[in-house]
């Protein structure tokens, strides 16, 4: 019996399942195996009973007067049957529930349900892009007659393009409201809504007006019939015409499963899934449309070589050869610590262990890094270490559950923007607190959303968090807070007044954050490049690891805090020691003891001296110092924080060879181009915010011409000299679990669909701690604005822009001011502004924002045509200077 | 002609100092700001005489609602005009009771002489013809409501009558 509330036992059409109390009757069906439809239901909202579907007949066991329960003549419990039909998915399981879904009054009830949702369905399935997957299809089948008692006219809507990506045909509407509970419970846009009443309900927006919302699509995909589809997919193909093959999407860290329907050897469409990845049927505008840049024709599709003058086609033998052949000299007249490796944030964990293998063990250089964007030099480990130091880290359903959870500097919109609706989520449906600490009101910060916003001044993340820190100690220890911690020496010096002094948050508003993040006993820290790319990264990321032992998020057992990559498999190139001073699996490159373990395996001395970092290897390769550039998946003259800087050590290199799936400005600049495969052409493991192992898998046939990374760099290790015979990407990750801490014990086959959060055993050897320095206090006003950047929703990385809709989604690119800072400046909206640093200016169409402090004017970053690097060092926290140069274009003037 | 094409929607509006009082104390009678949607929006139809886009918006800032939800709230209700009305807005009771004393022959009476049919409204912007639910006279069936007087016991002599008087 259920007297500590663990299991209940329920009983549907016979078969008799353990279910948690409060399941409800449709989930307990399905852990029962037996079928009961559903449409309005949908597992991230709470039951509504809108359709009527799911009606089921429900009875309890009868009791007699000794209140037991009377037993039929063959010793089973007799049931009280409810003289009605019960919605199964509004309906609790109680212990001892019968439930029959199949007797001829569930039948006819159904069957009553289905002629209604039918009256006015206008039954044009050969017309409608869901017909072959549509729920009210199979059910019609399943449990609809075959003829109809209606002969009045149906009702008619009008149809409507909500906007660029959302086709809505009213007509085929069930009213279900999945659409529109959707939008807000868990995207927070509130776009759609229910007009009218009665037989004339219809979905829409405000006024009809295209949908202002962040164009997810999720309304798409929740949709149980084909009311509302995909603009973009219309009239492109039959679902059953489709492979489908479920993958993880190229894009953020946050790694949600999507599922590409695939014809030819095109993909057509790119949806969620239902039941499986972090996800589930969530996708973002990038992951659902995004997919466009595969089929690009602009894709590379032969090898390029330079020889004295233009990039011409070459063979990829010839390619390999050359590029050998290059390096080895190189090599030989300056010595292997001319040679630098940058990139690698894209590709999966195998191509990123060879990337490095190919730089250490056959070149023999340490000049390794995958963080081409960074600022200055940043440990290895310092993320690592910032997010509980490989401790069992949560998960991105932990979110949802979360009490408090602080987002410190992102704008989770652009940099993760499934956290964010599991944020949003959590705080619709279950009492979630934000705290968001961010220069601008973004999406989070909006009052709707009931936080609090901490604006800071720019560039003072550092002082915030050891505010933060010093006043999460003030309310006493905690677990593991010892006097004699090393991440205090980050926060040595910092008082919550000194930090509130250098923020402009007021003390109080900083201890009250630090309290309710201190108290809550399911919480999160949360932070991504604002923080990774800071000009004090290093500090400020030992800061966090502060706040997170003070505040309690970290513990000996466990840690609370996730950091977003810039791209999918950021955290991958962490692992594999894609950085100057680690190794795969944060082995210290200095230590050579710890190295043993892959100089063994590689079978030469790993005494490679010191490494150079991104931003070491941007100003020695502009000086000379770097002679050979190998840079992979990465357009290094967007990346580099210095573009003037980078085009110089660009034109400067002997040899620069690029992986790429276009040809980028970088790759025009190199002397070898190696056409790529894109992540639907090729199998491998990426790891997300979670530190979540998953594999992709191969939708796509290999295009002729691209190979996939992990066998360019195997063809050139292999002219090199090195007996590298891995026969595929699996070959090469067999290695990475035989020899990469935290990765050991794994294997592919283990990682479909879900893979698991990899941790540290207890006993890992990370580096030394080196003796950091307390975070220091930025330089607070100077001239001009404050220059602000970041993700944004539309675009992300080199390879959003090569499609048609999400260039078009994001519009051009602009300059955001705060109205009040453009009227000072003389600037209206759409006028053209120029934005000029002491390395540069560029020129950008201004427009008006509110949510852009004062003093400041905020430039998104990954937009084609802004090239905020072309600023060079604007400063740290940056500065320009904002001018009006031209009047706002009219159009057809 | 359409009654949509009688007025321009103005793009913004704001409410009057008078207006502004009354939605006040319409705020202050719930403790939260959502539950005074109804009787902001009544505030707007009094001032624009119809609820424009505009005006929802306003609704939806002053309430810090979404304004699709304004909307929703705005067109499930048909008393709220989003369309603009004439001077007077008829409203004929086409329920039960009224039906079966003639309220069908008073609808189509209605059309011809004023030469609109339902929704719509006269070229002069004098009229609105409605078909509306029981407006709660059935003894005195049919029955028309006028903007927001009620005629009751009408046949198609007094309703010309009525007509006549109107302005």
């Amino acid at each position: 019996m259920n007297a500590n509330g663990t299991k209940v036992r329920v009983t549907i059409d016979g078969r008799t399942v353990e279910v948690a109390p409060g399941t409800l009757v449709t989930d307990a069906a399905r852990a029962a195996e037996v079928h009961v439809p559903i449409f309005c239901s949908h597992a991230k909202l709470p039951p509504l009973g809108a359709c009527r579907i799911c009606v089921v007949e429900v009875g309890m066991p009868k009791l007699g007067p000794d209140r037991k329960p009377v037993l039929a003549a063959d010793g089973a419990p007799e049931i009280a049957w409810m003289p009605k039909v019960q919605t199964g998915c509004t309906t609790p399981v109680l212990d001892g529930m019968h439930v029959r879904t199949a007797t001829p009054v569930a039948v006819k009830a159904r069957q009553g349900v289905m002629e209604f949702l039918l009256v006015n369905h206008p039954l044009d399935c050969p017309v409608c892009d869901e017909g072959g997957e549509c729920q009210l299809q199979d059910l019609a089948f399943a449990f609809g007659a075959d003829f109809t008692r209606m002969d009045e006219a149906k009702r008619t809507f009008e149809s409507e393009d909500l906007g660029p990506v959302v086709k809505k045909e009213a007509n085929r509407c069930i009213i279900c409201m999945r659409c529109v509970r959707y939008c807000d419970e868990i995207m927070g846009d509130d776009a759609l809504t229910a007009h009218q009443r009665g037989v004339w309900t219809e979905i829409s927006s405000f006024d009809r007006q295209p949908l202002d919302c962040e164009q997810c699509g999720n309304c798409v995909e929740v949709c149980p019939v084909g009311a509302l589809t995909a603009l973009p997919y219309r009239f492109k193909a039959r679902p059953w015409d489709l492979r489908q093959h479920v993958t993880i999407c190229p894009y953020c860290s946050n790694g949600c499963s999507v599922r590409l329907g695939v014809r030819g050897n095109e993909v057509l469409r790119a949806r969620g899934t239902e039941h499986r990845g972090v996800n589930q049927e969530y996708l973002c505008v990038r992951g659902r449309f995004g997919y466009e840049f595969v089929n690009s024709a602009e894709r590379l599709t032969a090898p390029l070589l330079r020889m004295g003058g233009a990039q011409s086609p070459a063979s990829f033998d010839e390619a390999v050869t050359y590029a050998a052949a290059r390096l080895r000299e190189i090599v030989a007249v300056h010595g292997a610590g001319s040679v630098a490796f940058l990139g690698g944030e894209k590709l999966n964990v195998e191509e990123q262990y060879l990337f490095q293998k190919l730089a250490r063990a056959v070149i023999g250089t340490p000049h390794v890094d995958a963080r081409t964007r960074s600022t200055a030099r940043v440990p290895g480990d310092a993320i690592l270490r910032a997010t509980g130091g490989g401790r069992p880290a949560m998960s991105l359903d932990d979110l949802v559950d979360a009490q408090e959870v602080l987002v410190l500097g992102d704008d989770l919109q652009g940099e993760a923007p499934f956290a964010q609706a599991q944020l949003i989520r959590g705080q619709h449906q279950r009492g979630l607190h934000l705290t968001v600490a961010n220069q601008r009101r973004v999406k989070l910060a909006r009052t709707k959303f009931g936080g609090d916003w901490l604006a800071y001044r720019p560039g003072s993340e550092p002082a915030l968090v050891a505010a933060l820190a010093r006043a999460a100690l003030e309310l006493g220890d905690a677990a593991g807070a010892a006097p004699a911690a090393p991440w205090r020496a980050a926060i040595e010096g910092w008082t919550v007044e000194k930090g509130a002094a250098a923020t402009g948050i007021p003390a109080d508003a900083i201890r009250a954050a630090a309290k309710r993040l201190h108290a809550a006993s399911r919480k999160a820290i949360l932070f991504g490049r604002a923080v990774a790319e800071h000009p004090q990264a290093a500090s400020l990321l030992e800061a966090i690891e502060a706040l997170g032992w003070a505040s309690g998020a970290i513990t000996e057992s466990r840690a609370a805090l996730m950091s977003f990559g810039p791209q999918s498999d950021s955290q991958g190139a962490l692992d594999m020691g894609l950085t100057p001073d680690c190794l795969p699996g944060y082995v210290p490159a200095a230590d050579a003891a710890a190295r043993g373990r892959y100089e063994q395996a590689w079978g030469r001395t790993l005494d490679l001296g010191a490494g150079l970092s991104a931003p070491e290897i941007l100003a020695a390769a502009a000086a000379g110092g770097i002679k050979a550039l190998w840079i992979v998946a990465d357009d290094w003259l967007a990346s580099a924080p210095d573009r003037a800087m980078a085009a110089k050590a660009l034109a400067s290199a002997e040899l620069v060879v690029v992986n790429e799936l276009f040809l980028t400005p970088t790759a025009r600049a190199a002397h070898v181009v190696f056409p790529a495969s894109a992540f639907a052409e090729k199998e491998g493991v990426v790891v997300n915010c979670e530190r979540r192992l998953q594999r992709t898998v191969r939708a796509l046939a290999w295009r002729k011409g691209v190979k996939p990374d992990w066998e360019i760099l195997q063809a050139v290790a292999q002219a090199l000299g090195a007996a590298w015979s891995y026969r595929g990407a699996e070959d090469v990750f067999r290695e990475i679990a035989k020899l990469v801490p935290g990765y050991q014990g794994r294997s592919w086959a283990t990682l479909l669909p879900l893979g698991p959060q990899w941790s540290f055993a207890a006993n890992a050897v990370l580096p030394e701690r080196r003796a950091a320095a307390a975070v220091a206090e930025l330089a607070r006003a100077g001239e001009g604005l404050a220059l602000l950047s970041g993700a944004t929703l539309f675009l992300q990385g080199g390879l959003s822009h090569r499609g048609t809709l999400l260039p078009k989604l994001a519009k051009a690119p602009r300059a955001f001011l705060h109205p009040a800072e453009a009227a000072r400046i003389g600037v209206g909206d759409g006028d053209r502004v120029s934005l000029a640093a002491p390395g540069g200016a560029i020129e950008l169409d201004a427009a008006l924002d509110p949510s852009v402090p004062e003093g400041s004017v905020f430039v998104p970053q990954a937009q084609a045509g802004v090239e905020l690097n072309r600023l060079g060092a604007a400063g740290a926290p940056p500065r320009v200077t904002a001018r009006r140069v031209g009047a706002r274009e009219t159009v057809g003037a | 002609m359409i009654a949509g094409e009688v007025l321009e929607a103005p793009a913004t509006l704001a409410w009057s100092a008078a207006r502004r009082a009354e939605v006040d104390e319409a705020l202050a009678r719930y403790p939260i700001r959502r539950s005074a949607v109804l009787p902001v929006l009544w505030i707007a139809q009094r001032e624009w005489g119809w609820i424009p886009p505009a005006a929802l918006r306003l609704v939806a800032v002053t309430l810090d609602l979404p304004e699709p939800e304004v909307f929703g709230i705005a067109t499930f209700y048909t008393m709220f005009n989003l369309k603009p009305v004439g001077r007077h807005h008829l409203q004929v009771c086409m329920t039960l009771s009224c039906s079966l004393m003639g309220s069908d022959r008073l609808f189509r009476h209605l059309e011809r002489t004023l030469g609109i049919g339902h929704g719509e409204t006269t070229a002069d912007g004098r009229f609105t013809l409605r078909r509306v639910e029981c407006l709660a006279a059935c003894g005195g069936g049919p029955c028309m409501q006028v903007n927001f007087d009620y005629h009751e016991n009408l046949d198609e002599a007094k309703v010309d009558a009525l007509l006549a008087g109107l302005a």
